[in-house]
């Protein structure tokens, strides 16, 4: 019987890891292949932390406009990192989007979107569902493996100037909306 | 004294009873603590499909395993440990991979994000996985034999 169940086991096992593996390893198609590459990309490898500035990035987001570090200054940025099926971030997205209209659209929000399975009708959905149609979406591109984001749902708070007040991975609630009020209105 | 069915005889007895129940509460509102509290938790649950159906009945499950391991202890001898360990493999997989995206963050520290990604996107596989496990260790610790 002891057998039978170790064997089972690795049955079952085996086929998770080589499907995680595989898919893993489809993640990564957008990573650097050669050498030249790879060093570039390790010299990129940037720590983003509360007090420095955000690192510098460049995209282009779903609706073809090109967003850098200079176009989110000037105001409040909210930097989002998520999928359009995390429910905690759908719920999130809805309080942040009802509470940047309250406050007259004070907030810049820059959601980046870590599944490259997802497809830019998908991330369009998502603001139709959740957001606002002023929020900038757009692919992840590399940036959360660059500056080492690990868990959906992650949040950077810049100020203005493009400094990092407040990173967060919670889902969002009041004590998140009021830190966002009191920075907001100080940075106003 | 009519036999029964263990999986309702434990019930009759106070510490089976009582961890079975402290454990179901606990394995469904442990996803509370990530998500800082139970509105939120109850706000993710109620949006979130599979979640919905599956999750309960991993809790179910869990608390009924649990009660099972007690009554085996505590007041007859009714099964092997073998399945216990099992089982208790198959609730923890539930739990810790089948609850929700953002709820995972133990598994998250030691993962790339990619890794994370795909974990999250077949959670409801997992609670499939770990609720089949459950029902075979529950059968296996003689749930479903009758009893005097």
């Amino acid at each position: 019987m002891k057998k039978f169940i170790t064997i089972a086991g690795i049955c079952c096992a085996l086929p998770i890891i080589v499907i995680a593996l595989l898919a893993w390893q489809g993640n990564q198609q957008g990573s650097p292949n050669t050498p030249q590459q790879k060093e570039k990309a390790n010299n990129e490898v940037v720590s983003a932390t509360v007090g420095k500035e955000f690192p510098t990035f460049s995209v282009i987001d779903v609706d073809g406009v090109s967003i850098a570090n200079q176009v989110i200054k000037g105001k409040p940025t909210i930097i989002w990192f998520t999928t359009t099926w995390c429910t905690p971030c759908q719920i999130g997205a809805k309080k942040v989007a009802k509470f940047n209209e309250e406050l007259g659209n004070l907030l810049n929000v820059l959601v980046f979107f870590v599944d490259p399975r997802e497809s830019e009708n998908d991330l369009r959905k998502w603001r139709d569902s959740y957001a606002s149609p002023d929020w900038k979406l757009a692919f992840n591109n590399g940036l959360a493996e660059k500056i080492g984001i690990k868990f959906l749902d992650s949040k950077y708070f810049l100020d203005k100037d493009g400094m990092i007040l407040d990173f967060n991975t919670q889902i969002v609630d009041d004590y998140y909306l009021n830190l966002l009020r009191s920075a907001t209105k100080v940075n106003q | 004294m009519k036999p029964q069915f263990l999986i309702i005889k434990m019930w009759g007895r106070a510490w089976p009873a009582v961890t079975a129940i402290i454990t179901m509460l606990a394995i469904f509102l442990w996803p509370s603590l990530p998500l800082r509290g139970i509105g939120n938790w109850m706000t993710v649950y109620f949006n979130t499909p599979y979640l919905f159906y599956l999750y309960p009945i991993i809790a179910v499950l869990s608390g009924i395993y649990v009660g099972l391991y007690v009554y085996n202890k505590k007041v007859a001898p009714c099964c092997s440990v073998e399945s216990a360990r099992t089982g208790f493999a198959g609730s923890l997989t539930g739990i810790l991979l089948g609850a929700c995206p953002a709820c995972i963050p133990v598994i998250a520290i030691f993962l790339p994000l990619a890794f994370n990604i795909f974990l999250s996107r077949i959670a409801p596989i997992f609670s499939v996985i770990s609720i089949a496990v459950l029902l075979w260790v529950i059968y296996k610790m003689n749930a479903f034999k009758r009893f005097s």
